[in-house]
C-alpha cells in the first residue's frame, strides 16, 4: 500500500479520460456507445477508488477497469446480436464530408486490422501498440504471463499484416 | 514506456511500413474537447465527491452493475439523470461542465428501511406516496426529492435488487413496493429495470414484456434500455 496521496476522480478524468476513451474505441466500442461505456468506467474508477491499494501504477488498474467494461458490454446478448467487431468503414458524420478524409480513412482502416483479432490478441495489441504500455504491464493489465502477452502480440501482427496486404492487394 | 525486451512499435517505425503509419494515426484518435465535456457533465456529480468505502463483494445478479445503491446511490442516481441528458444531447448542444443534477448528496448505507407490507398488493399510490411534489410525468419528474426521501427510496430498491436472486417474487413486490411510495421518485427507471427482471425470472414473460414495453415509452433513450432488453429480450 502506497502512502502517497490518492488523486481525486477529476483528477484521474483529467489525465486519463481521452486515452480510456480512444482505448474503448479501438477495443471495438462504437462511437455511439463509447460516453456510456466511459461514464461506466469512470463510475467504477469512483466506487473502487478506497480500495485501490497501489499495487499496480493507477494507469495500469485504471486500463484494468476498462479491459474488463469493454469486455462485459461485447458479451452483452444485444451486443453480440447488433455489433459486429468491424465498424462500418465510417461514421454517420464522416460520410457527410465531401472531401475524403484520410485521417478518417486511417482510422476505419486500423478498426479493420482490429477487428480481424480476436478479443485477447486485440486487448494486447491496443494497450501496447496504441496505449504505448510496456509488455510487462500489458501482461499485469491483462492478468496474464508476459510471454503469453508476447505470443499474442507476435500472432496479432502476423494476423494484421495478412489481413493488410489482402486489401492492399484487393484495391491493386 | 517501452522495456529493454520489448519490440519495437508499429507507429516507432511509421517512416518504414504503411501498417506503422496507421497505428501512429490511431494514437491521434482521440475525442473531441466537446465530447469530454458532455462526459465530465454527465459524471459532474460524483466528480468531486469523496470516493466511497469499499463496496461489499459482487452480487451475482445479472443487473448487478446497474447501481450500487450503498453509499453512492444518490451520486449515481444523478450520473444516471445526467447520462440520458448527454444521449438526448450527443449531437446537439454542450452540456456546461458547471451544470449539476440536484441530487448529488451520498446517502447513507445503513439507511433504515420501513418493514414491507405483510400482502403482496401495494398500497394505493395516492395514499401512501411520499413525494414531496409530484409533478405531471414521472419519466420527466426533476431530483427534486430531499436527500433522506432518496435514501429511502434507494434503500428500498437496494433491498429489492439484492432480493433478485433469491426471491424475485418478494423483488417484485418491493419494486411495486417502490411505485406506490414514490410514483415520481429519482430512481424510477432503476425500479422498472428491478420489476422487470423480477418478472423474467418469475417465467412472467408477458407481464415483463408490457412492463419493458411501457419502459421505452416512457424513457426512450434512457441509459438503462440495454439492461431493460437483456432482461426481457424482443
Amino acid at each position: 500500500m502506497t502512502d502517497e496521496p490518492r488523486p481525486s476522480l477529476r483528477q484521474i478524468f483529467d489525465e486519463h479520460a481521452r486515452y480510456v476513451w480512444r482505448t474503448l474505441r479501438h477495443l471495438g466500442i462504437p462511437e455511439a456507445d463509447a460516453p456510456d461505456l466511459c461514464q461506466e468506467v469512470f463510475v467504477t474508477v469512483h466506487r473502487k477508488l478506497s480500495s485501490f491499494e497501489g499495487r499496480s501504477s493507477l494507469r495500469t488498474w485504471l486500463y484494468g477497469i476498462c479491459i474488463r467494461i469493454a469486455s462485459e458490454h461485447r458479451r452483452r446478448p444485444h451486443v453480440r446480436k447488433e455489433t459486429p467487431l468491424s465498424e462500418p468503414a465510417r461514421e454517420a458524420h464522416e460520410e457527410q464530408a465531401s472531401a475524403p478524409d484520410s485521417s478518417a480513412e486511417q482510422r476505419s482502416a486500423v478498426q479493420h486490422l482490429l477487428s480481424v483479432l480476436d478479443e485477447d490478441k486485440r486487448q494486447v495489441v491496443v494497450l501496447y501498440e496504441i496505449e504505448g504500455f510496456s509488455m510487462k504491464e500489458v501482461a499485469e493489465i491483462l492478468d496474464c504471463p508476459v510471454q503469453t502477452a508476447y505470443s499474442r502480440l507476435h500472432a496479432a501482427r502476423a494476423l494484421m499484416l495478412a489481413a493488410f496486404n489482402a486489401e492492399s492487394g484487393g484495391a491493386q | 514506456m517501452n522495456m529493454p525486451d520489448d519490440p519495437e512499435r508499429l507507429a516507432d517505425g511509421a517512416s518504414r511500413s504503411p501498417l506503422g503509419e496507421l497505428f501512429a494515426s490511431a494514437t491521434r484518435d482521440l475525442p473531441s474537447d466537446e465530447q469530454l465535456a458532455k462526459l465530465a457533465a454527465a459524471l459532474g456529480p460524483i466528480m468531486d465527491a469523496p470516493a466511497p468505502a469499499p463496496s461489499p463483494p459482487k452480487s451475482p445478479t445479472s443487473i448487478s452493475g446497474l447501481m450500487k445503491l450503498g453509499a453512492v446511490a444518490g451520486a449515481l442516481a444523478a450520473v444516471v439523470g445526467a447520462g440520458v441528458a448527454l444521449r438526448h444531447t450527443s449531437h446537439t448542444t454542450p452540456v456546461p461542465p458547471t451544470e449539476a443534477p440536484k441530487v448529488a448528496v451520498p446517502l447513507q448505507p445503513s439507511e433504515a428501511l420501513p418493514t414491507p407490507p405483510p400482502s403482496a398488493a401495494p398500497p394505493a399510490a395516492e395514499a401512501h406516496s411520499e413525494e414531496v411534489q409530484p409533478s405531471a410525468s414521472s419519466s420527466s419528474a426533476k431530483p427534486t426529492v430531499a436527500p433522506a426521501k432518496a435514501a429511502t427510496e434507494a434503500a428500498l430498491l437496494e433491498q429489492a435488487r439484492r432480493a433478485l436472486n433469491t426471491s424475485p417474487s418478494y423483488a417484485l413486490q418491493l419494486a411495486n413496493q417502490h411505485r406506490a411510495r414514490f410514483p415520481n421518485g429519482v430512481l424510477t427507471q432503476e425500479r422498472e429495470v428491478i420489476a422487470i427482471e423480477a418478472l423474467r425470472r418469475l417465467h412472467r414473460s408477458t407481464e415483463a414484456d408490457q412492463r419493458a414495453s411501457g419502459f421505452s415509452k416512457s424513457f426512450p433513450g434512457s441509459a438503462h434500455q440495454r439492461m431493460v432488453d437483456e432482461a426481457a429480450p424482443k
